[in-house]
């Protein structure tokens, strides 16, 4: 319950604020600068985070994302074979023998 | 197994910013150094630059993707090269290049244009993607691009399209057309060197020489300004006409030679004919600047006028194009210019092999070959090729089916290892000591070797109508048979190894433990028969082996390998080798091969009338000179010219026009007089071989008789005594 000294205080208090007021646009920038201010922290906070990771996996990941890299250049590279070949004089034509490409082996029955 | 158990503590930053610089050192940094590496490498390594740029393009890269494309394109066709066929050579210059890989790059250029506006490689691509198309002879594409280049704004492409405009009107001969585009762009100040060469191309094909070569000497001391390098128009080339044109000058006359160059029917555009005076040996020329016409938009020729002489004529066709095409080759060899000729070239698709296809690995002893039919075929050969020691040539033989038949009249044939290990004759030799290849004595089809498979067509004269190997083509995309029924024996390892002298003292071992080995027996009388080495040829001991092993399987074949190892004067020391064949082996059963070395005996005996007999019997697809030299000899005149009327008959160097004047003219001459008889005397040595160059010298000079010398002018050409 309050006594009359709160009374009184509030009375006061009330006397002396009742010109001062706070506008919208403040209101806002207040509310956005804390909510950023959450974010960033909260990124701030996972960036900065230390974490534990078991060696193996750390090894495992960097090797997979090199292969994968790797990957896509050695397969560019079988993709396209350009190689001259080796030519050999069949009488009056040529027949080139090419690297890459295998030769289809058909077996008999 | 501390490792699995290690732990790393590490912000999550640090290990993001781990992840992207990985990325982008793959994805953006590699590219970019392989981009400079590619320019770096492009001279010295063509191909690995092309992987490169390749690479280049198919990353995340920015910014230089159009000079990629361009420089990947040129590197995969820097320019369309010809392949050449004359009358008696064949070969491509350059680069191996595909249709495939054509194809791929009008793509890169097509895109460049599509999405490179601005580009400095926008133009350039335009004009090579115009060579690619007339080098191709792809009229209708060439015509669009034309068409599509004429609107655009840029003025470049304008220009590039009405220069390859004036250049078809020219293949065209509407010569006043073309020389108007190239003369509007001569008087803006065009600087433009194709414009100079062309327009003397004009000159040179209205016979207007002084003019074509005033314009081909400016041309060779004009910068290059627009293209990197000589070549214009598909694949002519711009410079040093000038000195050819030169050369060409003595050939100048009034007879023209017109003709066609086709495939299936169809005329291929700018092809290049190019014609060789017969009597020069060297240079052929075909080096893209030296074409006495271009085939017009039909597939038709006519060159300027030539002298009255003998010439070889042949064409230049781009090179991705003969992947696809199989010559139809005629048995001729020179051409005869008295008067406007005629002359043309024809190709066809190759036929298709059916089965099988690619490698087949032979564990039996029989396989079934198939074939597409081909229309108006006289019969079929199939034919195995046997390379030499270095792989990089080889010796293409007919073999025959398993019932020894060599011309097939179904569209398939089965082979059995058995005959085709008696019969194949493929025969080489390296080095100053002749080693022979192990391929002379195992034959062609020994255990683990692949033997290539080609079937050609032949119509009724034996000419080659189609085949399943066209002028160039890849060794995967060919049948090859890989002989698997067995493993080699201990015999036929040292063989194959050249331990010669070890094979021979093994199976003579083996012979005097089991003397009917048919292997020892086989092998033995082959390396006696053809020589392992100089000086090992013992034709004595191989005839003892050959007849052993003869009586053993009855094979003609191998009496027919024994005889044709003779040479004319081994036949003289050896006759009754010949003569117990003969006994052996009774006139009705004999084959075609046995048919000639009996003709060939009785030349060597002199009797030239039992001579003809046995070679006109032995007649297939080839008729022996030797025939016309006896008709000759006997003063059969009229036999002779109809000899010579006969298609069947090769002539190869020889003109059968002057042969037909000369044996004309032989008809009167007294067969007592002095030229007669030292003429006469010459054909019994030719026909014997025991004729020799400086005897001919010495009959050619000194005979007054204007007949007999055009005749032995002939006999000179075809022996090359006379070039």
């Amino acid at each position: 319950m309050k006594d009359k000294f709160d009374l009184e205080l509030k009375f006061i208090m009330d006397e002396e604020t009742k010109n001062v007021f706070m506008p919208d646009e403040l209101k806002n920038r207040i509310m956005e600068d804390t909510k950023g201010k959450i974010l960033k922290e909260k990124i701030s906070v996972f960036l900065n985070r230390y974490i534990e990771i078991p060696l193996p996996a750390i090894l495992g990941g960097l090797a997979a994302v090199m292969i994968i890299n790797l990957m896509s250049l050695v397969k560019l590279n079988k993709d396209i074979n350009y190689s001259d070949g080796k030519v050999i004089k069949v009488g009056y034509s040529e027949i080139i023998v090419r690297n890459v490409k295998d030769v289809d082996l058909h077996e008999k029955d | 197994m501390w490792i699995y158990m290690k732990r790393i503590r590490v912000k999550v930053k640090t290990l993001i910013i781990v992840l992207v610089s990985v990325v982008m050192i793959f994805r953006l940094i590699l590219p970019q150094v392989m981009f400079k590496i590619s320019g770096y490498i492009s001279d010295k390594d063509r191909e690995k630059a092309i992987k490169f740029y390749n690479v280049y393009l198919n990353t995340l890269s920015f910014g230089k993707k159009d000079e990629a494309l361009y420089n990947m394109a040129t590197l995969m066709v820097p320019c369309i090269d010809t392949y050449n066929i004359f009358m008696g050579m064949r070969g491509g210059e350059g680069y191996n290049i595909t249709k495939d890989r054509v194809d791929e790059v009008i793509g890169y250029y097509e895109k460049i244009l599509d999405k490179y506006g601005k580009s400095k490689y926008y133009a350039k691509s335009y004009n090579n993607l115009l060579d690619i198309y007339t080098g191709l002879g792809d009229i209708d594409s060439a015509y669009e691009l034309m068409d599509w280049g004429k609107k655009s704004s840029n003025e470049k492409i304008r220009y590039i399209s009405d220069l390859f405009r004036a250049f078809y009107y020219y293949v065209d001969k509407e010569y006043d057309k073309a020389l108007s585009i190239v003369d509007y762009y001569i008087d803006k100040g065009e600087e433009d060197s194709r414009l100079y060469v062309l327009k003397g191309h004009i000159y040179f094909s209205k016979e207007e020489y002084d003019k074509a070569n005033e314009l081909y000497k400016l041309v060779d001391n004009m910068p290059y300004i627009y293209e990197e390098d000589n070549i214009l128009f598909g694949n002519l080339k711009k410079f040093y006409r000038s000195q050819w044109i030169d050369e060409f000058s003595k050939y100048r006359g009034e007879h023209k030679i017109r003709g066609k160059v086709v495939i299936d029917g169809k005329g291929i555009p700018f092809a290049q004919i190019y014609v060789k005076d017969i009597s020069k040996s060297g240079i052929y020329g075909s080096a893209g600047n030296e074409f006495v016409a271009i085939t017009d938009s039909n597939g038709e020729f006519e060159t300027v006028g030539f002298k009255e002489g003998e010439y070889e004529i042949g064409i230049g066709i781009s090179q991705p194009l003969v992947y696809d095409m199989v010559y139809m080759e005629q048995n001729i060899r020179r051409l005869d210019v008295y008067e406007d000729t005629e002359y043309d070239f024809n190709f066809t698709s190759p036929m298709e092999m059916i089965s099988p296809k690619g490698q087949f690995v032979l564990k039996d002893k029989e396989i079934t070959l198939k074939w597409e039919k081909i229309e108006g075929v006289g019969y079929y050969r199939v034919q195995a090729v046997s390379f030499e020691d270095s792989k990089e040539s080889s010796v293409t033989f007919a073999i025959p089916d398993k019932y020894g038949e060599y011309d097939i009249v179904e569209n398939q044939a089965t082979l059995n290892l058995d005959v085709l290990k008696l019969s194949s004759r493929a025969m080489s030799y390296s080095g100053e000591e002749m080693i022979a290849s192990p391929q002379n004595i195992l034959g062609t089809f020994y255990p683990q070797s692949s033997v290539p498979i080609v079937i050609s067509a032949y119509d009724k004269d034996g000419n080659l109508i189609n085949s399943t190997l066209p002028i160039k083509s890849f060794y995967d995309d060919i049948t090859v048979i890989k002989v698997n029924d067995r493993e080699l024996t201990k015999g036929e390892n040292l063989i194959l190894h050249k331990k010669y002298e070890e094979a021979v003292k093994y199976y003579e071992e083996l012979l005097k433990e089991d003397t009917n080995n048919k292997e020892a027996l086989m092998y033995l009388s082959r390396m006696y028969v053809e020589g392992w080495k100089k000086g090992t040829k013992d034709l004595a001991k191989g005839a003892e082996y050959s007849f052993r092993l003869y009586e053993l399987i009855e094979e003609k074949d191998i009496l027919g390998r024994l005889l044709f190892s003779f040479d004319r004067d081994e036949m003289e020391k050896h006759l009754e080798i010949f003569e117990k064949v003969f006994d052996i082996i009774p006139d009705e059963d004999l084959n075609n091969d046995l048919l000639w070395e009996k003709g060939r005996y009785y030349a060597t005996k002199g009797d030239f009338n039992k001579c003809r007999q046995y070679y006109e019997r032995a007649e297939t697809d080839y008729i022996d000179l030797d025939i016309i030299y006896i008709d000759l000899y006997n003063r059969e005149f009229d036999r002779a010219l109809n000899k010579l009327k006969d298609n069947k008959l090769n002539l190869w160097s020889m003109n059968k026009r002057n042969l037909i004047t000369g044996i004309e003219g032989l008809k009167g001459i007294d067969e007592n007089s002095k030229e007669w008889i030292e003429f006469s005397q010459f054909l019994y040595k030719s026909i014997k071989r025991k004729d020799k160059e400086d005897e001919f010298n010495k009959v050619y000079k000194s005979t007054t008789n204007p007949f007999i010398k055009i005749i032995l002018k002939e006999i000179g050409i075809q022996n090359r005594w006379l070039l």
